[in-house]
């Protein structure tokens, strides 16, 4: 079977694979949900409320019948695409995310950027002077990335740029003055489609600081890891063997070492963004951006199913297909990987 | 473009040593390869051979210090900046190394490892010139041009090296130098590879530099040899000469041992009773394919049946692929065996329970090709040995410790003491492999399986480990199954030689007769290839 079928195979059992994922998931939320203490009728109602008004909406909202009818009920639902409706704000769970996610994914996708240069940055600077000053600054900045506490870190943050400098914006994801363009929920992406260069600026000057945050907070692993993947794959066999043939120096780094050392890099880029929805997580509470991390915890709080079940299965959805993509792009820069 | 001096490389009192270390691991060496010349630099391991191979191209870490005079077509190395330093790499000296997959990148395809040559070389060709010139020089080493954009991992290790040659000689270089350039393939493919590598320097006219520790290949393929000891030479002369009557005493050891390794005599055959009998044994690998449909499989071992007695040696000799290491595996349990009969003393063990067949499998132990590889680097030598009785619950840590301190003196690694606190990377490839004999006596096996255990060895450790063996083997009455692929090792060892092919045996009987009266036609490619010392009557 030729590369490009064995790869289309792969892609499709994986692929096919995904619904069983997602179903063991969501059943497991479901089950948690149900065994966490806690009542969703107390979070709506309130603990005074009257035994009718609770035995009412336990009938409305289907908790009056048997796990199992429940389990079936929202079975039948998620494979229609419906996720529900949300019991505190009786919204749709689907509109809820589609408000959220945007902004999780900008604030996501920028800090990733940002720290893959940073990270890169360091990691190079480190290997072009092995135990030189340099490198022993970029090692002691990439354990410190790791040990200092996310919350504390944005709290820092927050306090000397924004308080105390005012140069950034607080928290929040737009200046409240003004009125957002809505196209398709990523400010910075509406804002070029529509040409509003104030908008644009405001979305950046609130995107900012939270992203370089969680950005700098995750350049250690790229920059530790680059220095390490690379400084293994500059000192192995066959980088002396092109150097042996007269290849430059920038060519051996360039064709040689940096794509074999930046495939582990790849492995670690998957998890990392798996991992994002955690870290983004603390972020989100300290600059009170309104992503899908925060509705997330608003809803473990408050006991609404639907929200939590809908907006986990969305993230597991995601977390998957990121998965796969990665497992693909490693698979099409390395031959040596079979299926 | 070769230089009018008809020098290739010239070495003029020349003292090559580490930056950490104050011993110079080359210590005077004056030694001249005439333009055209094939030449082979020989000597125990550890002598300075491949420090010299990277010297010369100044691959050393940097700031190792040197003195004395080197030069390659009248250029000295050290003198050259960076960019013309560059140039000689590749269109002055071409190197081949060791081990042909280590060496190109796996994320490269063949063709890609040419053009990047051709391209560092020659900026200003077009690539479709570069891409021309590229397939030719496939052509030209025996690789056809629809495999240029194969990747190193999708060829054998012939093939892989063939590309070694291509990339060494592509730019025409006055001086190759070939660094064990056949160590990792079989006598088969390196004898097609040696053939190749000698023609094509022939054909361009350039000089060869083969440095080997396999005496009877390198007298083989070049005229004029010289011996390397302690970064010195210590003799040189005509290749025959040389390996008829060594003068020095390096000379004379290297020679007898290779003697030695040669065996002349198939050692005779005990009587005593079946230790390990396999019946109508089959290993299959699965290949992938679909759900529905008929299983495809490799058949790597299929319907070998022998025997083998207490203090007997088994030859397992044949071609790379042929099934030897898959029948080690099934022997130990690392693969599957799907049918046929494994009765090691008396028990059958496809039939036993995990935890009996765990029991009985401690009679049977193996002794690896690469011990370093199979050494864990962060375990001392003691505690390696010592693990297996841990594992197995057999000594407490005390016991375990005075059982690798016997076991050390055992395999002649004196004083133990010494030898146990030392991590693998501090002993030399003999010793290793001595501590990887002394590991798997550990459980006090009957049976022993020495996978291509010597392959890896300079003639000098390789006879001394044959000797070793035997000295076990007639002490503690073991019997051995060798794999190689050196048929005349294995008839100096074994009192018996089988030859597999394609998973099947061909031919048995004792060595000797083997090598006068080859029936089978795989026998006599093996004896054909099998490289063999001068004799003097010759």
């Amino acid at each position: 079977m030729s590369r490009g079928k064995e790869l289309l195979r792969y892609t499709a059992t994986r692929l096919a694979l995904t619904p069983i994922m997602l179903w063991l998931i969501a059943s497991m939320v479901f089950l948690l949900l149900r065994v966490a203490p806690g009542d969703p009728v107390d979070a709506v109602l309130g603990s005074r409320a009257s035994d009718i008004a609770r035995t009412a909406l336990r009938a409305r909202l289907g908790l009056d019948q048997p796990l199992l009818t429940q389990y079936l009920v929202f079975l039948k639902k998620l494979c229609q695409g419906d996720l529900g409706q949300g019991l505190i704000s009786e919204e749709p769970v689907s509109k809820i995310i589609s408000q959220a996610l945007p902004a999780t994914i900008e604030l996501s996708l920028s800090a990733l950027i940002i720290s893959i240069l940073i990270g890169f940055a360091v990691g190079f600077s480190g290997i072009a002077r092995p135990q030189g000053k340099v490198d022993f600054w970029g090692r002691i900045y990439g354990i410190s990335t790791y040990a200092i506490p996310p919350f504390w870190a944005a709290i820092l943050i927050q306090l000397f740029f924004a308080v105390k400098l005012g140069w950034l914006p607080v928290g929040g994801r737009f200046p409240p003055g003004l009125i957002a363009p809505q196209v398709s929920g990523y400010l910075i992406l509406d804002s070029f489609l529509t040409g509003n260069l104030t908008a644009l600026q405001g979305a950046l000057r609130h995107l900012l600081l939270p992203a370089s945050t969680l950005g700098i907070l995750l350049s250690g692993i790229f920059s530790r890891a680059l220095r390490l993947n690379l400084e293994k794959t500059l000192q192995s066999d066959h980088v002396e063997a092109a150097r042996s043939r007269g290849i430059s120096e920038r060519q051996v780094i360039l064709k040689h070492a940096l794509p074999n050392a930046l495939l582990p890099i790849l492995t670690i880029l998957g998890i990392t963004i798996a991992s994002l929805i955690g870290g983004v997580l603390l972020i989100e509470i300290t600059f009170s951006w309104p992503g899908i991390a925060l509705r997330l915890q608003e809803a473990i709080n408050q006991r609404d199913y639907p929200v939590v079940q809908g907006i986990v299965v969305v993230i597991a959805s995601l977390v998957v297909l990121i998965s796969l993509a990665i497992d693909l792009v490693v698979a099409a820069i390395d031959p040596r990987v079979r299926y | 473009m070769f230089n009018s001096s008809g020098v290739a490389l010239e070495l003029e009192g020349f003292r090559q040593r580490y930056s950490q270390s104050p011993h110079w691991i080359l210590n005077g060496l004056d030694f001249k390869i005439k333009s055209g010349e094939c030449v082979a630099l020989v000597g125990p391991s550890g002598c300075g051979k491949s420090t010299l191979a990277k010297a010369i191209l100044q691959l050393l870490p940097q700031g190792s210090p040197s003195e004395g005079g080197l030069f390659i077509s009248g250029q000295d190395p050290r003198q050259l900046s960076q960019a013309k330093l560059r140039k000689l790499r590749g269109k002055s000296v071409g190197l081949i190394f060791q081990d042909p997959m280590t060496r190109l990148n796996p994320l490269m395809t063949v063709g890609g490892h040419l053009l990047d040559l051709l391209q560092a070389h020659n900026p200003t060709t077009t690539y479709s010139s570069r891409k021309k010139q590229a397939e030719e020089l496939l052509e030209r080493v025996g690789i056809h041009k629809k495999r240029f954009l194969a990747y190193p991992h999708e060829f054998s290790g012939g093939m892989r090296q063939r590309l070694g040659i291509a990339l060494a000689l592509a730019l025409n270089p006055e001086l190759v130098i070939a660094d064990e350039p056949t160590t990792s393939l079989d006598m088969d493919v390196a004898n097609k590879v040696m053939a190749e590598l000698c023609s094509q320097c022939k054909e361009i006219g350039s000089a060869l530099l083969l440095i080997s520790h396999d005496l009877a290949m390198a007298g083989k393929w070049c005229e004029r040899m010289a011996i390397l000891n302690n970064g010195k030479i210590v003799e040189e002369g005509q290749s025959r000469q040389l390996l008829i009557n060594p003068k020095s005493k390096t000379g004379k050891t290297l020679v007898n041992a290779a003697r030695a390794r040669e065996g002349e005599k198939t050692p005779k055959k005990s009587q005593s009773k079946t230790v390990l009998e396999v019946n109508c044994l089959r290993s299959w690998h699965p290949l992938g394919g679909m759900l529905w449909g008929a299983p495809q499989w490799v058949k790597a071992v299929n319907n070998v049946s022998f025997q083998l007695r207490e203090g007997e040696a088994l030859g397992v000799v044949g071609l790379s692929g042929c099934g030897k290491s898959t029948l080690c595996k099934a022997l130990t349990g690392l693969t599957p065996i799907r049918g046929g009969e494994v009765k090691l003393e008396n028990q059958q063990l496809l039939t036993l329970q995990s935890k009996q067949c765990q029991k009985a499998r401690q009679s049977l132990q193996m002794v690896f090709q690469d011990p370093l590889a199979s050494l864990n680097p962060r375990m001392t030598i003691g505690e390696a040995i010592s693990d297996p009785l841990l594992i197995h619950k057999i000594a407490n840590q005390k016991k375990a410790h005075e059982k690798s301190l016997e076991l050390l003196e055992k395999v002649g690694l004196s004083p133990a003491s010494h030898y146990q606190k030392c991590f693998p990377r501090e002993l030399s490839g003999g010793q290793l492999q001595r501590v990887a004999i002394a590991r798997a006596l550990t459980l006090n096996p009957k049976v022993l399986i020495c996978d291509e255990s010597v392959s890896m060895l300079d003639a000098e450790s390789q006879a001394e480990i044959l000797v070793l063996l035997r000295n076990l083997q007639e002490n503690l009455g073991l019997a051995i199954l060798f794999i190689t692929h050196d048929l005349s090792v294995a008839t100096g060892f074994c009192h018996k030689i089988i030859v597999l092919n394609n998973g099947h045996i061909v031919e048995e009987g004792p060595g000797i007769e083997l090598f006068n009266q080859p029936k089978a036609s795989i026998t006599r490619k093996l004896i054909e290839s099998c490289p063999r010392l001068p004799q003097e009557n010759l």
